[in-house]
């Protein structure tokens, strides 16, 4: 047992004690949780340390066991520079959710303190399984906490929400299980053996003309929870409804969980199909910037207004991925950990200000910045950095996006995708500015608003914890880009220019 | 007359048989009162006779080729004992059933066992048939005494008449099959598949296998014989239900596996359009067995009865199985499916075992556990387990089970079938889904009621806990069994 | 005359197509019960005349279990419909819908 497995699986196992501590002593029972989490953070931080920067794109702290020997699935984990990333962003989102769900969370704290952290193995272990089986156990075992969270813990909707979450997701999910036994089945008929590792199974190219089927169905899994227009009508509902740490978890990181698998597992195993496909997918993704941004404006209910905004950011995502190309890859690696601090940062700071008013309505809010000076600024910065305003965390990742996609070779009109892609850039400032506008600007509108409490010292340490990340990203992004180098860019590149080439 | 050689041989029939008359006689002396007596001497008789298994080691025919003792079958005759043992040890729970009755309960269930286990290692027809009404006639009479009175004497009338017509027709089929081949024995009919003599089999042959198959099927739930499930899981006690749902499955499983598995050969002989028209039926069926499993359960209102459907799905997974693996030999296809059905049988013995705990004071229903999880936390647990693994969702035992069941089918070139298994899965996930969230989410006062004699419970949720170990760990049952 | 194997099983499935078609047609339980009592003759009739031709005495054999079963099976059967009336339900098939099926 090496450290990054106790890496994954401590929040669990802490979790399971936990569930023995007597439910009346609620205050020990958040701090021991408070302190777990932040021992996993702190292991996550560890695991820098060890981490040897001029390599990031091969896979260290390693560990590989036998685990069902007849269908060649190890208990495969390591992590790479971007896996590194995700398992840190996900460890420092759940410890500050954690902390600051405290006033919201008053009754069965045990049962919601055990989801998060074992939602919290789920999502680390998603993100270091290197072995496709093990993936997929840890990707559906995130549906099950989940589902705790947004159905006990949620708004009025949330049977509802929970319901269609859950159904929405595992169909895709069941649609990659199809796709990966297939996999399995094809290279035991054309190699002779069966291996579900990442680094096996990218050694033994699956023929052009099947990896299309396949690829569909990994797809669909992945597209689902990104989500991509036209699958993400389950995002608004669950956002909406789920509490403030199941939505700061659920647009932080599982959101990226979905563009991590494409990015870990489509790329490298299905190469060509993904150049077939990507025209297609980009149509898609500018398609979902431009609606989610337009939804977004649209919205009066402040959460919703968000998770519109995230399907339109994560548009942005895999408008980079399917680019194909290496600068359009890491600036969209750079926006999954932007997007995930500044959307997290967001749903935090409405879930404070809801569990004081219980409504999310932009209209009962207005003017509030003269009563709450210091959650004003924070809001602001963090509206800032989801604009993508140069010198914040949102812009480089942007930028780099659509730089990619511009020298593409898969886009075959650049100049118009990248336009409608920046017109979402500009719809994205119109909304959240008008959202800031609503809410903070002008005099006070609602009597009742006089009374709303600031943020104390441990809440504003928390926050600011973010939006010092969100700074330091924004002006030194590079910390970050030198580490996010995925391993078979390269060879997705060489393809590309072969394709291109053919057909000039 | 008897020689000791053959008296060790037929020992597991033996010590059922003796068990059962044993109990009744009991029961005619001893006190009502005595129950936890009967128990005791049942599970003592289970004991003996799967003890007396483990005697088995070579394939060897006994009684002049009447029965064939290998290991498979004992495999399969070890699972169906012990969940019997599972059952036997749970029936306490229900008092108004074992208040009337309790040793001929028991007795009934002993000789039930018996049949089960004449089914699975039967070489001959007629045994197998003598082993298929041992098995059901038991079942008829324990389906009527559930609490509801009416319900269970309709239900109990119902599957005996289906249940009657399935043993005609079986044994009408065994008349045809006799008069074309002038044998009856499966291992001689096996031999007459693989000589040259298969060509000339007479169209009666044919009909009469395929009512020998239909029977089966019947007694197996599925489409479109599947129509008594829902009724008579509905009015039947739950601990009887819970036999039933294991042991017809175990046995009649288990000679599918020896028909279907032991026909390798037949692919090489020329009329391929008979095996081929054989698996687009079986295949077909099994697509509308796992489709009605699924939408049927979705607007089901009582636990038990959606359970049924739910067996109709799962047996549905098993014929897609059966149906896409025809022909492949005995050793690679066993293992996958004695691993799921050993799965179906724990969850489903978690299931209605945890159900009967309540349902006499009132009936469960999806209803009805709103919020189980804030009275009884640790069953609520134990229904999840069971749920989950049902559903196949991983880290449970279910989704490893159903992992490689996909995997050989979509090996043999089955993606069709797999995709709507998917699809089955899909649907049937919501009626579970819809179960675990009254128990988990909803707060409400649930009806449900647990037994104050608490110790027993421990061993239904340590079959829970074997869930997920087993979908953790699967390869424990795959290094202990081979 | 020795009877043709044929014209025996012809009997045997006429026996067995008239018990299936009165167990679909019949309003009475014990009709009904007796039509699946005819099914299992028409299958005793067929091994008979199948044990004749052969001249294989398992098939005399293989009738007597049957009958025994069968015997076996009308106690059960018949005691399920005692208790049916017992239990105040009506003895025709068409009223019994208390359970939806």
């Amino acid at each position: 047992m090496s450290f990054l497995s106790l890496q994954i699986f401590f929040p669990f196992l802490c979790g399971m004690l936990l569930l023995f501590l007597p439910s009346s002593k609620q205050k020990y029972i958040w701090n021991i949780t408070i302190g777990i989490a932040a021992v996993t953070f702190l292991m996550s931080l560890m695991l820098w340390t060890q981490f040897d920067f001029l390599i990031p794109t091969i896979f260290q702290w390693e560990e590989r066991f036998d685990w069902i020997q007849k269908y060649g699935v190890y208990y495969h984990i390591g992590v790479d520079g971007l896996g590194l990333v995700m398992v840190t962003l996900s460890s420092f989102l759940t410890l500050i959710a954690l902390y600051l769900s405290r006033n919201s969370i008053q009754k069965r704290v045990k049962e919601f303190a055990f989801s998060m952290l074992m939602l919290e193995t789920a999502m680390i272990g998603t993100f270091c399984a290197l072995d496709l089986f093990l993936f997929y156990v840890f990707w559906e075992i995130v549906l099950l906490p989940m589902c705790i969270l947004i159905g006990v813990y949620g708004g009025e909707k949330r049977m509802y929400a929970t319901k269609k979450f859950f159904v929405y997701t595992l169909f895709g999910s069941l649609f990659m299980l199809v796709g990966l036994i297939a996999l399995y089945n094809i290279n035991m008929t054309n190699h002779g053996m069966v291996s579900s590792s990442l680094v096996d199974m990218t050694l033994m190219k699956v023929p052009a003309s099947q990896q299309f089927w396949l690829l569909i169905a990994f797809l669909l899994a992945f597209l689902i929870k990104v989500p991509v227009f036209p699958f993400h009508t389950w995002l608004p509902l669950a956002h909406v409804e789920a509490p403030m740490a199941g939505s700061v978890i659920l647009a932080g990181v599982l959101l990226k969980m979905g563009a991590y698998g494409i990015l870990r597992f489509a790329i490298p195993l299905f190469p060509d199909a993904m150049i077939q496909i990507a025209p297609w997918m980009i149509a898609l993704s500018v398609v979902g910037i431009v609606f989610g941004a337009m939804m977004a404006y649209a919205q009066s209910d402040i959460k919703k207004l968000i998770a519109y905004s995230s399907v339109s950011h994560m548009g942005f995502v895999t408008l980079g991925i399917f680019s194909l190309h290496p600068t359009a890859l890491t600036g969209a690696m750079f926006q999954l950990v932007a997007h995930g601090l500044s959307t997290g940062a967001l749903f935090l700071m409405i879930g404070y200000i809801y569990d004081q008013k219980h409504t999310r309505e932009m209209s009962q809010y207005g003017g509030i910045a003269s009563v709450m000076p210091r959650y004003t600024v924070i809001f602001f910065v963090t509206t800032l950095a989801a604009i993508g305003l140069p010198g914040l965390c949102g812009f480089v990742g942007e930028f780099l996006i659509l730089m990619g996609a511009f020298q593409s070779h898969v886009i075959s009109s650049p100049v118009v995708i990248i336009g409608i892609a920046v017109s979402g850039v500009v719809l994205g400032a119109v909304y959240m500015l008008k959202l800031f506008e609503h809410m903070f600007l002008g005099p006070v509108t609602n009597e009742k608003n006089q009374k709303l409490k600031d943020y104390k010292w441990g809440q504003l340490i928390a926050m600011g914890a973010l939006v010092i990340c969100m700074v330091y990203l924004g002006i030194r992004p590079n910390s970050l880009l030198q580490i996010l180098k995925i391993q078979h860019v390269q060879p997705v590149e060489i393809s590309v220019v072969k394709e291109v080439r053919r057909v000039q | 007359m008897f020689s000791s050689d053959i008296l060790i041989q037929i020992s597991p029939y033996l010590w059922l048989t003796a068990g059962a008359f044993v109990v009744l006689a009991l029961g005619l002396f001893v006190q009502n009162e005595k129950k936890p007596l009967f128990v005791l001497i049942t599970c003592m008789f289970l004991l003996l006779s799967i003890l007396s298994m483990f005697c088995i080691g070579d394939p060897v025919y006994i009684m002049n080729g009447l029965l064939l003792h290998d290991k498979f079958g004992c495999w399969f005759a070890v699972l169906l004992l012990v969940s019997l043992f599972v059952v036997v040890m749970m029936i306490p729970y229900q008092t108004k059933l074992v208040a009337e009755y309790p040793s001929a309960v028991l007795s009934l269930l002993l000789m039930s066992a018996c049949g089960g286990l004449f089914m699975i290692f039967s070489n001959h027809l007629v045994v197998f048939f003598v082993g298929l009404e041992l098995l059901s006639i038991p079942l008829y009479v324990l389906v009527g005494l559930g609490h509801h009175k009416g319900k269970s004497s309709e239900a109990s009338f119902k599957y005996f008449l289906l249940g009657a017509v399935a043993a005609a027709v079986f044994i009408y089929g065994t008349a045809l099959i006799w008069s074309s081949t002038s044998s009856m024995r499966i291992d001689e009919l096996f031999e007459i598949f693989r000589s040259p003599l298969y060509q000339t089999l007479p169209k009666t042959f044919w009909f009469g296998l395929s009512l020998v198959v239909v029977s089966l099927l019947f007694k197996l739930g599925v489409f479109p014989f599947h129509f008594w499930i829902p009724d008579v899981y509905e009015a039947a006690p739950a601990s009887i239900n819970a036999w039933m749902s294991t042991a017809s499955k175990i046995a009649v499983v288990g000679v599918l596996i020896r028909l279907f598995y032991m026909f390798p050969v037949l692919d090489s002989f020329e009329p391929e359009h008979v095996t081929s028209k054989w698996m687009i039926t079986m295949g077909v069926f099994s697509i509308f067995s796992m489709m009605w499993g699924s939408i049927g359960g979705l607007y089901q209102k009582d636990f038990k009865r959606l359970l049924g459907y739910s067996t109709i799905s799962h047996m549905g997974y098993v014929l897609m199985f059966i149906s896409s693996t025809f022909g492949k030999s005995y050793d690679e296809t066993f293992e996958v499916l004695f691993f799921y059905l050993c799965i179906y049988v724990i969850a489903n013995l978690v299931m209605f075992l945890l159900i009967s705990q309540s349902e006499e004071k009132q009936d469960v229903t999806v209803d009805n556990c709103k919020g189980l999880v804030t009275s009884h936390p640790v069953i609520a647990l134990g229904f999840a387990f069971g749920l989950l693994s049902l559903a196949g969702l991983p880290p449970f035992a279910g989704f490893v089970a159903k992992f490689k069941l996909f995997y050989f089918v979509i090996g043999q070139g089955g993606i069709y079938l797999v995709i709507f298994a998917i699809l089955s899965s899909i649907i049937s996930v919501v009626y579970y889904f819809r179960i675990l969230a009254n128990m988990f989410l909803e707060d409400g006062h649930t009806t449900f009621q647990v037994q104050q004699e608490g110790r027993r419970i421990w061993l239904i949720l340590f079959l829970a806990f074997l869930l997920i170990l087993f979908g953790i760990l699967p390869q424990i049952v795959q290094n202990w069994l081979f | 005359m020795i009877v043709p194997l044929d014209h025996v099983l012809l009997v045997s499935f006429a026996l067995f197509l008239i018990g299936l078609v009165g167990l679909f047609l019949r309003k009475d339980a014990l009709t009904i019960f007796l039509c699946v009592e005819l099914l299992l003759n028409a299958a005793n009739v067929a091994f008979v005349g199948v044990a004749r031709s052969i001249g294989d005495v398992t098939g005399h054999v293989v009738v007597l279990i049957v009958i025994a079963v069968a015997a076996a099976e009308a106690a059960i059967g018949l005691s399920i419909v005692i208790r049916l009336h017992q239990n105040k339900k009506p003895l025709e098939v068409q009223k019994l819908n208390e359970l939806k099926g």
